[in-house]
């Protein structure tokens, strides 16, 4: 009986704590995604993303125009140039959360996600708003530091 | 102004002259104006220092729908 006691009691004890480390784990949760950011800094993301947003569409856009102009010159001569051109035009995935998933070229998807996670970062302020911001942002930023290489490719080819 | 955007315009400049060159494009008026009109926007959004106006949203999310359809999207294949 003194055994059953004993039993009984380390379970509850066990169940208890469990409990309370759950509860531990959730809380921690609830304050990453409920836990909102300083208004400077979030206007600071917001500047930050909508900055790269406007700079990528232009850039890309004028990247992409180069390509179809001279593509048969950068085929012959730079063809990892027209390659990357061809990546951005690639048809991707893209869900907008709302109505159907579209089919879009990769750099329309980025700048649309991107848009996405600023209107939401914009409207909740939250730490995982901010998260998914950021990740946007650098995916973008990526792809921009990789359109400004290829251009600079471009004037490779006129080098001395 | 982030590090990647200051190494983005600083060279763009030097890339639109190159591009001028390389392609021979005195001639072809039309194209120059399009890039200088590029270092032109580009140089006024990294001037931004608050977040956008509504308007402002709306044309930036039409410009990038506006990219599915355009010619220079369609890919070769």
């Amino acid at each position: 009986m003194k055994r059953l006691i004993l039993l009984c009691s380390a379970v509850l004890a066990l169940t208890l704590s469990g409990c309370q480390t759950y509860k531990k784990i959730e809380g921690l949760l609830n304050t990453a995604t409920t836990t909102t950011v300083s208004a400077s800094t979030t206007t600071e993301i917001i500047v930050d993303a909508q900055k790269t947003t406007r700079i990528a569409q232009a850039a890309f856009t004028e990247f992409l125009k180069e390509d179809k102009r001279h593509a048969d010159l950068l085929k012959a001569h730079l063809p990892a140039v027209h390659q990357f051109a061809e990546y951005l035009r690639e048809k991707v995935t893209f869900d907008p959360g709302y109505g159907p998933v579209l089919q879009v070229p990769r750099d329309v998807a980025v700048l649309k996600q991107l848009r996405k996670a600023t209107d939401v970062f914009e409207a909740n302020r939250t730490a995982t708003g901010e998260f998914n911001l950021r990740s946007a942002i650098a995916v973008v930023k990526g792809l921009l530091l990789n359109t400004k290489t290829n251009l600079t490719q471009i004037q490779s080819l006129n080098a001395p | 102004m982030s590090a990647l955007a200051t190494l983005f315009i600083a060279n763009l400049p030097t890339i639109v002259s190159s591009v001028q060159k390389l392609f021979n494009v005195p001639e072809a008026a039309g194209e120059v104006a399009e890039l200088v009109k590029f270092v032109q926007d580009v140089t006024t959004y990294l001037k931004q220092n608050e977040p956008l106006t509504t308007t402002d949203k709306e044309i930036l999310d039409a410009s990038i729908d506006a990219m599915i359809t355009a010619p220079e999207q369609q890919s070769d294949t």
